[in-house]
């Protein structure tokens, strides 16, 4: 059950296909998925292992190729671009969270956040300073990575993932190697970053509490989008629980 | 081997898996096995062809030239360990060859039958049978074409002599035909021996007995002092030159060149086997790193930690054995090349030439070396793998710690307000500083091992530019037959192309002093000669005393000699000897001489007549049209081309070039390996924040451009260690080289260095292409959410 794609949408898949293998060996990951994010909204996809959630996130990342369909990115059809192209889109478009944080190690949290904008000649003005006061590590931005607990980590790459506003956050399962308590605290930010800056924000889980935070609940099974629902009330991210 | 199945099969998918990082380890083994097993079965094949040739001819332990000769040769034939004792006489005389005019040698040797010592090879046409004829040494006849049937005259004490050819012949005197130790390398053109009946030889040297000892030791002789004993019992009986078996010109060279391969067989597998063991931990302890989780897990289940570090040395134990089995291979073969090459070369009798393809100890020894190296560096991982705590390694570690500013950001703090791709090289660099040292160490190996042939090559260049455009800057010698006049200089200038001619006198002399003795030759020069340069040690030059002499500086060691002392010179050919005062010393690259003006000589030995004259010829003359021209002058009779040396070298610089580049392309593979192994581990663990790099928008070459400055300096870290360990090498190779017959100093061209260091950065360059490669293609999708990189 997929909902009609607005032409005003943030982003949008349209029929899309993703096949690994050729074959008898074929599996399909996503078969015929459409979906549209509207700006401002913060859309959880939900399903199991191997329901083609993160596939989904990876297409629409421009991370990983359609094998049939379309998908459109800030307007940009991303199908048949090359892979220069395909990182300047996501650079100007979007921002990523990964569940392992991806820090590099050698950088402090400033020098993290500050690094994309440095090595693609993208001005960032004082946002560094700014993102890392919103994601509450003023104090610790000249830390390094192993000097940071997971938690502020995990901030510390939303931060880098906010830094060059993106009008679109995606999420692969940002809580997955946090405690309860920081987890909330990562959600929190995502849910301000979806709340404040008028940005979609996507949170690709297989954590059902969280679903309670989002405006709208996608849910996957076997590569195809089962229910897409919207949630009139979502509960504020520090109430979510698990 | 690991026993068990699953591990074995863990082990050949590893293997398969990153063969390009196994390849890697296993062609840096082959090639240091493979240099072993050539260079030293060369060696070892070599050493017994002269073995060989030494028994075969009964070749002598001590040559004695000069003095008492019957008395001597009476006592040594008496003295226990002595096998045998002939005598003969050897003379320097010119010979003419059809038109061409030389100082060659001419050696006694028994009319009929063989010596007991020193007896020749016969390679065409027969023994000697009749007293005007003549064995032509090989060499000579091979130059001048002369076989059976054609002649050689002998300009002796009683005129020219035609002596006929009657067979061609090697001798172990002259398997490298050496005139003497300060003249070791001549041309063809200008030395030649031929061997005539002993009475014949006399009678052109104007002699009455034999001039020569040749003594042979029995095998029991040879390893205590007797040859100490009979030296001293030599010089006390009067001999002007005494030399040893090792000292003897020929095989003194020809040891230095193949003790060059016995080097070789130590010091290139050292380079390349270090090279193979730093690549092997760094890769081995990667992937104990990487899994850690798997070792964790298999440690929990009860695996026992002696089988986790055997799988981990079996990996190290393969490589090395699958390169050293290749290199054993590839090294037997190159050693039969090697030595069949040298062997043909140096023309040694074909019934000499031992050419053993297999031997079994040097085949074990390359296994071993290969396999232990490969154990050995994979030792350390295996026992970090086998000593992983289970609980701690399957813990959820996604960062590392440890990491923050580097020494120069703390000791230059300006450093840390560079941008963040300089901060990222700087940092990336400093981030596995053991990996650091280790890429830096391959890159300073690879420049030993390139500077060390490169610089040799400066070295000899300068010093064959000292030695005749410096020092003997004269470009021919000859001989006459009537003491030089003023007529005879102007008949020489008169040759079109000659500039300027000088009287010489020069003459054989054995420097005496407290009990020892030097033999070498005496020239005198008109006082301000323009022929001859005297260069004191740190290059002041001097001019010629007009009291005392001037001696080559290896005399100070030599005699035990310093500037003020008086010396006895012996010169045989006047039958007299002479005080002297050393004047000074000369700092020469070729030989040991004694250099007097000829007003000196004069004043202390009356009149010693000049035979020889130094010419020197306009710039660009041809050298063969202007040796015809000189020769053909009446009264000269001998002709030697002093230039010949240089010229020679520089017809073989292009070999020598090839053997620079051999060493380049050997360098270049072993920097290659290392840094391409380096170069992977760090892209694979690094792989993951690249990729989230890259999917935040970075791109590729962006990346590509990051990492090949991040190796760059690595490599830089390495070239300063590298240039200098190459030039100390270098120093010290040269320095095995050196003696009273080549003085080689070390020469390294600013050039040279640069050249080396750019080779060797673009090879670094070209290493991580591979990596930069598996990069762009890498799934990004895939590897931003790997656990750990």
């Amino acid at each position: 059950m997929s909902m009609a794609a607005p032409a005003t949408a943030l982003a949008r898949l349209e029929d899309v296909t993703k096949v690994y293998g050729t074959g008898e060996a074929a599996v399909y990951a996503l078969r015929g998925v459409s979906l549209a994010l509207e700006p401002g909204e913060l859309v959880v996809v939900l399903g199991p292992s191997g329901s083609g959630k993160t596939t989904l996130l990876n297409v629409l990342g421009g991370i990983e190729p359609a094998t049939s369909g379309r998908v459109i990115l800030a307007g940009r059809d991303l199908t048949g671009m090359g892979s220069d192209e395909l990182t300047d889109v996501r650079r100007q478009t979007l921002g990523f969270v990964f569940q392992f944080f991806n820090l590099v190690p050698t950088l402090t949290a400033a020098e993290n956040v500050a690094v994309v904008a440095e090595l693609t000649g993208t001005p960032v003005g004082d946002r560094v300073g700014t993102v890392l006061a919103d994601v509450g590590l003023t104090d610790r931005a000249n830390h390094f990575p192993g000097q940071l607990s997971g938690g502020q980590q995990q901030r510390v790459a939303i931060a880098r993932a906010l830094v060059s506003q993106p009008d679109l956050l995606l999420c692969d399962e940002p809580t997955g190697s946090l405690d309860l308590v920081t987890g909330r605290q990562v959600l929190a930010h995502l849910e301000r970053a979806a709340r404040t800056g008028g940005r979609a924000v996507v949170i690709v889980t297989h954590n059902q509490a969280i679903a309670g935070m989002a405006d709208r609940v996608v849910r996957m099974g076997s590569g195809a989008i089962v229910e897409d629902v919207r949630q009139p009330q979502p509960v504020p991210a520090a109430e979510v629980t698990w | 081997m690991s026993g068990h199945p699953t591990l074995r099969t863990k082990l050949r998918r590893d293997i398969r898996r990153q063969w390009p990082q196994f390849a890697a380890l296993v062609l840096t083994v082959l090639l240091g096995v493979a240099l072993f097993v050539a260079s030293y079965d060369a060696y070892r094949n070599l050493r017994a062809s002269y073995a060989g040739v030494f028994v075969d001819q009964r070749f002598a332990d001590l040559f004695v030239t000069g003095g008492d000769v019957d008395g001597f040769a009476r006592q040594a034939a008496t003295t226990d360990g002595v096998a045998a004792v002939t005598t003969r006489t050897q003379a320097d005389l010119p010979f003419a060859v059809g038109r061409d005019k030389l100082l060659g040698r001419v050696v006694g040797y028994p009319a009929s039958g063989d010596p007991a010592v020193d007896r020749l090879t016969l390679l065409s046409g027969h023994g000697l049978s009749g007293p005007a004829t003549a064995l032509v040494e090989h060499h000579m006849a091979e130059h001048f074409g002369l076989g059976p049937g054609d002649t050689v005259t002998v300009v002796g004490a009683g005129g020219p002599q035609q002596l006929r050819v009657v067979g061609v012949v090697a001798s172990a005197e002259y398997l490298w035909p050496a005139r003497s130790r300060q003249d070791p390398i001549t041309s063809p053109d200008d030395f030649g021996v031929v061997f005539a009946p002993e009475a014949t030889v006399q009678a052109l040297d104007g002699a009455t007995a034999p001039n020569q000892v040749l003594v042979r030791l029995t095998d029991a002789g040879r390893p205590g002092d007797l040859l100490s004993q009979l030296s001293a019992t030599a010089v006390s009986a009067g001999a002007t030159q005494v030399l040893t078996r090792d000292e003897q010109p020929s095989n003194a060279l020809l040891n230095e060149d193949i003790n060059g391969f016995q080097e070789m067989a130590v010091a290139f597998p050292l380079l390349f086997l270090s090279a193979a063991a730093l690549s092997m931990y760094v890769l081995l302890t990667r992937r104990v790193a990487a899994e850690r989780p798997i070792i964790g897990m298999l440690r929990a289940q009860g695996m026992r930690r002696r089988t986790i570090g055997l799988h981990y040395l079996t990996y190290g134990l393969v490589a090395g054995l699958t390169g050293s089995t290749l290199g054993v291979l590839i090294g037997s073969i190159g050693a039969r090349v090697l030595s069949g090459y040298y062997v043909r070369a140096i023309d040694l009798p074909a019934q000499s030439a031992v050419l053993v393809t297999v031997r079994p100890l040097t085949i074990l020894a390359g296994l071993v070396f290969g396999s232990g190296v490969g154990a050995l560096a994979a030792l350390a991982p295996a026992l970090l793998a086998s000593r992983v705590p289970p609980a701690e390694a399957m813990r959820d570690e996604p960062v590392a710690a440890g990491h923050g500013t580097t020494l120069l950001e703390r000791l230059i703090p300006p450093l840390r307000r560079l941008p963040a791709r300089w901060r990222m090289v700087l940092r990336g660099a400093d981030r596995n500083r053991r990996r650091t040292v280790f890429t830096a160490t391959g890159m300073a190996l690879a420049l030993i091992l390139v500077l060390v042939s490169w610089t040799m090559i400066d070295s000899m260049n300068a010093l064959l530019h000292r030695q005749f455009d410096v020092v003997a800057t004269a470009d021919a010698q000859v001989e006459l037959a009537e003491p030089v006049t003023s007529k005879t200089l102007a008949a020489l200038m008169a040759v079109a192309d000659v500039r300027t001619a000088e009287p010489l006198v020069q003459q054989p002399v054995a420097v005496v002093s407290g009990g020892r003795t030097y033999a070498t030759v005496l020239s005198a020069f008109v006082p301000r000669t323009t022929m001859h340069a005297f260069l004191a040690p740190g290059g002041r030059d001097v001019a010629l005393p007009s009291d005392g002499i001037l001696v080559g500086q290896s005399l100070r060691s030599q005699l035990g000699v310093r500037p003020g002392d008086e010396v006895t010179l012996r010169l045989p050919a006047l039958g007299r000897d002479l005080r002297a005062r050393i004047a000074g010393f000369v700092d020469e690259p070729l030989g040991t001489f004694v250099y007097a003006s000829a007003d000196w000589l004069r004043s202390v030995a009356g009149d010693v007549p000049a035979t020889s004259a130094l010419l020197a010829y306009e710039p660009g003359t041809d050298p063969t049209a202007v040796r015809q021209a000189v020769s053909a002058v009446p009264g000269v009779v001998a002709y030697t081309d002093t230039q010949a040396l240089a010229r020679a070298w520089n017809s073989y610089a292009g070999l020598f070039w090839v053997f620079v580049l051999g060493m380049l392309v050997l360098g270049g593979l072993m920097a290659f390996a290392i840094v391409f192994t380096t170069m992977s581990v760090n892209i694979m663990e690094r792989r993951r924040e690249i990729a989230t790099l890259r999917a935040a928008g970075v791109r590729h070459r962006v990346l590509a451009r990051l990492i090949t400055e991040e190796n760059l300096l690595v490599a830089l870290l390495g070239v300063i260690p590298g240039l200098l360990l190459g030039v100390a090498a270098g120093a010290a190779f040269l320095k095995s080289f050196s003696s009273d017959q080549f003085t080689l100093t070390l020469v390294v061209r600013p050039l040279t260095l640069l050249l080396t260091t750019l080779a060797l950065l673009l090879v670094v360059w070209l290493s991580q292409r591979p990596g930069l490669r598996a990069l762009r293609r890498m799934d990004l999708a895939e590897v931003v959410r790997e656990r750990t990189g």
